[in-house]
């Protein structure tokens, strides 16, 4: 790889490692992986950075490309087995957010997190790449590949929506 | 700007980012080789199971089934001794052959 290109990823290596975490849902297992497999893609030169956008914007797109990769082969995978399994336990658990990461992450974290989960993942993805990466609302349609009144518009509902949940205790659950 | 959002943002970034892991520069040898295993689809991973398991099936020793057996007494069961009152074809027989009984 090349040095200037691995310093840039270095760099960039925590933001991108919160990226891949919002990306697969907060899980660290599953971001760490998401991670990897992009620098793979670098490392491999299956993706080239060509200058067309701010590095950062490119990366994150890699990221977030490989996030949907990595999804729809484990649902491809899963999609017999979890069939199966939901219709032999009916009462299956739904997802809550492991205690021991809601430690770590803190309350006021966690509760983010889980708001966050409840939003369209459009929505989701605007603010985490508004408020979290700090990315202008074109940066972020460029991440997304859409356009920017799509993006403004997930942005503003997307913002109403989350302070709702956030004001409102059962998205302690 | 909406500065309750950033605030929360800014201590879920904080929290990630003490979780993050280690960077680690990329080694060009392993990473090449485990790229290729990471992108098997599990159809082929599938067909290729399933594929060794026929091969298997197929090259298995074929065990040999009683059905497929000879049949060793293929006449049908009489009394003990019945054969005894039939007459006997001993009269067939060249003169050489034939058993006197003293």
């Amino acid at each position: 790889m090349d040095d200037t290109i691995a310093d840039r990823l270095e760099s960039l290596h925590r933001d991108a490692f919160g990226w891949a975490l919002h990306c697969c849902g907060g899980d660290r297992g599953s971001a760490e992986d998401i991670l990897q497999n992009a620098y793979l893609k670098v490392a491999a030169g299956r993706v080239c950075f060509a200058g067309r956008s701010a590095f950062k914007t490119w990366w994150f797109g890699v990221i977030r490309l490989t996030a949907l990769e990595e999804r729809r082969r484990r649902r491809s995978l899963e999609t017999l087995v979890a069939g199966f399994l939901a219709a032999c336990t009916p009462d299956a658990p739904q997802e809550r957010t492991d205690p021991s990461r809601q430690v770590e992450l803190g309350d006021e974290a966690a509760r983010l997190r889980t708001a966050l989960k409840k939003l369209p993942a459009r929505q989701a993805e605007t603010l985490h790449l508004v408020f979290y990466q700090g990315l202008s609302l074109d940066e972020a349609a460029a991440v997304m590949r859409i356009g920017i009144g799509s993006v403004r518009q997930h942005y503003d509902r997307g913002k109403t929506r989350l302070r709702d949940l956030l004001r409102s205790p059962s998205n302690d659950e | 700007m909406s500065d309750d959002l950033e605030t929360s943002f800014a201590r879920l970034r904080e929290a990630d980012a003490r979780a993050a892991p280690a960077w680690r520069p990329l080694r060009p040898g392993p990473l090449t080789a485990a790229a290729p295993a990471r992108r098997l689809q599990p159809v082929v991973s599938l067909a290729a199971a399933a594929a060794v398991a026929v091969a298997v099936w197929l090259l298995a020793p074929a065990r040999p089934r009683v059905a497929d057996l000879p049949s060793l007494i293929d006449h049908e069961p009489r009394d003990l001794f019945a054969t005894l009152d039939l007459p006997s074809t001993d009269g067939l027989l060249p003169s050489h052959l034939t058993v006197v009984m003293p």
